[in-house]
């Protein structure tokens, strides 16, 4: 078996064993990366020269005999809105070209801590606005199931890196589907966690009160392990987090599965699934159903119920979250103004001029599209802003309503299977209705991933897990329970239609 | 023409916590620019705010002390527009649900209630430093915590307005929240002015006058901008809604912006700052800890200890002199020599003024040590003006000083003889006149007496030494 799709405890094992060292290991992941990165063009930045050398100097603490970090021996990619400190972070713009982060972000200080190895810094849509990382100011991502097609976005450099074996995990982030919907489009699986859960210090702002870091994966054994790794440490600066005893995410899996191999029949005994039906009513395509219908299947042989609910307000959903989103990103985005940091324009005559044309020369169409809107809405519409902010207080009521029938819900991730360049992201509104299963749960701030579901020749299709606030053990229980398994996921094995 | 003027005022107060008000930077004036920043203050992406509830606190007190409707569910808004000393393009400030609404402060001088609509925490911008080919940021003061207190409309005429502030900084000093000194900034008064034409029912837009740096700065801007106004309002001159500036030295308003292009400053809520909510508790127990205010501290100083209006006023200028006062009351009970005492002698030796209470080396139990001396007639005026001058710096015991720099009474009377012969060797041309006016003689030896001992002499038993001396010199003349 390929060491690339092993889990984290796997290598692990095998690297206390002595079946592997963790230069051998790391070696061909870099070998991977020569091989394909300049097709996949997933990063923005790549820091191989130290992963060698951290590499033998794991080799020498397994020799000594030492224990190991929760994420030693794993390689992880960081998305490039999460400083990491003396990294460029550019967020994919032209504003940020030669930014340098001056620290680490908290949730990568802590998987640093855990033993996790950086490979770099992957590629996005322009400050995560975005849904195919089309809107790169530097490159455009592809998908590895099929060159020829995206990864999704705005994290897609992160999927595009774990389907492809670039290391075991990536941190994205996830404000409407960022995460959820190129893991869907890649075939890998990718959680964003209940907002609160993760801290946000050192994540570049889109829209703060959904903005959410989390995890893309090939398994829900590491998403467990790298969860339990960056919930909201006690120390965080981030005081928007929601201050609970930590979780250990990978026990949890553990004790209810014993033995990873089988006795998966009890996985999901007890567990109610809800199916709302508004979700179903946007046309899927045929392969997405097909694949939907394997994907409940696959969690009823694991013993859970299935029943259909509702969400009433869940079409009102996708208008809402531009509408808020929007005007979040423009006041988030103000201070790249030219002049402490980043782009500052050669040539000025005043200040507003230095404001006017930095931002005019460092920030791409998608964004400035944005931005346009957002004031126009703080200007002119602030009806739409009220009316958004009650829709949202309504989804949330209705998932609450929803989670007292229910324990988790399912649902599509996206209506469609990885798309060509050009495709959508020609119509903003063809491309905002990539977003448009995922956003209802971050308008609520609930916790949800998309699992690789249906048959894994085909191209790969997202089912989507959503769970109650905190409720991640049994969310990844469900992911556990969808999942394909690992080994069949290789892309070299995909054929492509 | 019948005229009335309107003024109301916008108040900054620096306050002096430890810390910024978002982040852990020290709150305090640097040597360099830029020492005290972070990433938070900075505005830097991925930074993060946390709201120091120090500075809830601190705004919590002084909105209490206004008299304040204290609003227990709150949060922080975003005002958003672009100046190069906003590093982040918003300033993080409370829009929609300020802390304090409704507040009041009562003028006595005026006998008039100044209204007070709001009171508000908020963080300071950089500071920009103009330079030849250039503008040098320093974001040391990004993140100083700020109140804002809003008027109401209530102040009409120059009078007022000094009362006002003046008042506002003595209540202020009572919660030490701020150092409240104009000219560094740490308070600041902005002025919103308008003149109206009651005859004609016509008035002037509304002018926002900035850079007062002192009260008598603020006093000279609202004379000058009134004038303005009154003359446009003569001349018929069409005027608009302006912010200006006041210039100290050429002591003259000039235009800053014209308020057409005013900001749209595009409020929402601050989504990194979660919702803040006043707890019964901590509302009570800030309430319980409010001192005693100037109001009522004066008003019982003029009962307790029967002083006058204008002993009263300084001896409650600031908690510090206030305490002062009453704890050296409690060591000798001479309010009144005690308050002359620290009006005139005590200030005269402080270069700070009535500032400088708050860190005198000399306790109060000792000054009134010192004043008790005095009361009992142990030591003269002159001896406790000598022994405060040591005291004042060395915070050392009165009797002590007294007892080591032979500054004790000098009461033996052949010792006064001797130094009486001395002086009137010295000064054998003032008896020259001793036959004609014997009195004016003798009060010069009593002077000189009193100048070569610093006033340690015993004064009768000095008068009686130079009349016996004077009246043997006299007859040893005759006998001659």
């Amino acid at each position: 078996m390929d060491n690339q799709r092993l889990t984290i405890q796997q290598i692990q094992k095998k690297l206390i064993d002595k079946k592997l060292s963790a230069e051998e290991l790391f070696k061909e992941t870099l070998d991977k990366i020569k091989e394909k990165e300049h097709k996949i063009r997933a990063f923005i930045s790549l820091t191989e020269e130290e992963v060698l050398t951290k590499g033998r100097a794991l080799d020498r603490k397994l020799q000594k005999g030492a224990s190991l970090g929760n994420l030693e021996g794993a390689l992880y990619s960081v998305k490039d809105n999460i400083m990491v400190k003396n990294l460029k972070c550019t967020c994919a713009s032209e504003m940020l070209k030669n930014f340098i982060a001056p620290y680490d972000g908290e949730s990568v200080a802590e998987v640093n801590n855990a033993g996790g190895i950086s490979l770099g810094k992957t590629n996005m849509d322009e400050f995560a606005m975005g849904s195919t990382t089309e809107h790169s100011a530097f490159k455009v991502t592809r998908n590895p199931r099929d060159y020829r097609r995206l990864a999704g976005g705005s994290s897609g450099g992160s999927a595009a890196a774990v389907a492809a074996g670039f290391g075991q995990f990536s941190l994205g982030t996830d404000t409407g589907g960022s995460i959820r919907q190129p893991a869907a489009l890649s075939g890998v699986l990718g959680i964003k966690p209940t907002y609160g859960l993760v801290s946000r210090m050192g994540l570049v702002s889109f829209a703060p009160s959904m903005d959410q870091i989390g995890i893309l994966a090939n398994n829900a054994w590491d998403m467990a392990r790298v969860l339990e790794t960056i919930q909201g440490p006690a120390s965080s600066k981030d005081y928007t987090l929601v201050r609970r005893k930590p979780v250990a995410y990978h026990r949890r899996l553990e004790s209810i599965v014993e033995d990873q191999e089988s006795k998966k029949e009890k996985l999901l005994k007890g567990i109610t699934i809800g199916i709302p039906g508004e979700f179903f009513e946007i046309p899927l395509e045929k392969d997405v159903e097909k694949a939907l219908n394997q994907g409940m299947e696959r969690l009823k042989d694991h013993g859970a119920i299935l029943i259909s609910l509702s969400i009433p307000h869940f079409h009102y959903s996708l208008s809402a979250y531009h509408v808020l989103t929007m005007v979040e990103a423009v006041s988030n985005l103000a201070r790249f103004d030219g002049v402490a940091y980043g782009n500052r324009a050669s040539k000025y005559e005043s200040i507003i001029d230095v404001v006017e044309k930095s931002r005019g020369q460092g920030f791409g169409d998608e964004v400035k599209r944005r931005l346009i809107l957002g004031n126009y809405i703080l200007s002119k519409e602030k009806v739409s802003l009220a009316r958004a902010k009650r829709v949202q207080e309504l989804l949330k009521r209705d998932f609450q309503k929803a989670f007292q029938q229910a324990d988790l819900l399912f649902t599509p991730t996206t209506h469609v299977t990885a798309f060509k360049p050009g495709k959508r992201s020609n119509s903003p509104v063809d491309m905002q209705l990539l977003d448009q299963l995922t956003v209802p749960a971050s308008l609520a701030g609930l916790p949800a991933v998309s699992v690789p579901c249906g048959n894994p020749e085909n191209l790969p299709v997202g089912g989507q897990l959503i769970g109650n606030y905190f409720d991640e053990p049994v969310l990844l229980r469900g992911a556990l329970g969808i999942e394909t398994l690992s080994e069949t996921m290789d892309p070299e094995q995909i054929k492509v239609r | 023409m019948n005229f009335q003027t309107v003024i109301g005022l916008e108040i900054h107060v620096e306050l002096n916590t430890k810390t910024k008000i978002f982040c852990g930077c020290k709150n305090e004036a640097s040597r360099e620019p830029n020492e005290n920043i972070c990433p938070t203050c900075m505005g830097y992406p991925g930074s993060l705010p946390r709201l120091n509830q120090k500075v809830v606190d601190y705004a919590l007190k002084a909105a209490m002390g206004l008299n304040c409707e204290i609003q227990r569910s709150t949060h922080m808004d975003r005002k958003h527009y672009f100046y190069p000393d906003l590093p982040k393009g918003y300033q993080i400030t409370q829009a929609a649900k300020p802390l304090g609404i409704n507040g009041q402060l009562y003028l006595e001088k005026a006998k008039k209630t100044v209204r007070i609509q709001r009171i508000h925490m908020e963080e300071d911008t950089a500071k920009m430093m103009h330079r030849k080919e250039s503008t040098e940021i320093d974001y040391n003061r990004s993140g100083v915590p700020l109140i804002e207190i809003v008027t109401a409309p209530d102040i009409s005429n120059e009078k007022e307005l000094l009362e006002f502030l003046e008042e506002l900084k003595n209540l202020l000093s009572f919660f030490e929240i701020s150092d409240l000194k104009m000219e560094e900034g740490s308070l600041r008064c902005d002025l919103n002015i308008n003149v109206v034409d009651q005859d004609r029912d016509i008035k002037t837009p509304v002018m926002e006058v900035k850079n007062l740096n002192s009260f008598k700065g603020a006093v000279k801007a609202c004379l000058y901008e009134q004038r303005r106004l009154l003359e446009t309002l003569e001349t018929g001159c069409e005027l608009t809604k302006e912010t200006r500036g006041w210039d100290q030295k050429k002591e003259e308003t000039k235009t800053l912006r014209k308020k057409e292009d005013s900001l749209e400053y595009q409020y929402f809520i601050e989504p990194e700052i979660l919702p803040l909510q006043l707890s019964e508790g901590k509302v009570r127990n800030t309430a319980s800890r409010i001192p005693e205010l100037p109001q009522k501290k004066r008003s019982r100083f003029k009962e307790q200890y029967d002083l006058p209006d204008y002993d009263v006023r300084i001896l409650t200028k600031n908690p510090y002199v206030a305490d002062f006062f009453e704890q050296t009351v409690l060591v000798c009970y001479a309010p009144k020599r005690i308050s002359n005492w620290i009006m005139t002698q005590l200030l005269s030796e402080m270069p700070r003024g009535l500032e400088g209470f708050k860190e005198l080396p000399l306790k109060p139990k000792d000054f009134g040590k010192l004043m008790a001396l005095m009361e009992g007639g142990k030591i003269p005026k002159k001896v406790g003006e000598k022994i405060l001058k040591e005291i004042i710096i060395t915070g050392e015991n009165p009797k002590r000083v007294l007892e080591n720099r032979n500054l004790g009474p000098i009461t033996d009377e052949q010792e006064i003889r001797e130094i009486v012969k001395e002086l009137i060797n010295k000064h054998r041309k003032a008896l020259q006149d001793y036959q004609k006016k014997p009195g004016k003689t003798i009060n010069f030896f009593m002077g000189k007496g009193m100048e070569r001992t610093g006033g340690r002499l015993d004064p009768c038993k000095l008068r009686e030494a130079i009349k016996q001396e004077l009246l043997l010199i006299n007859q040893q003349k005759k006998e001659e």
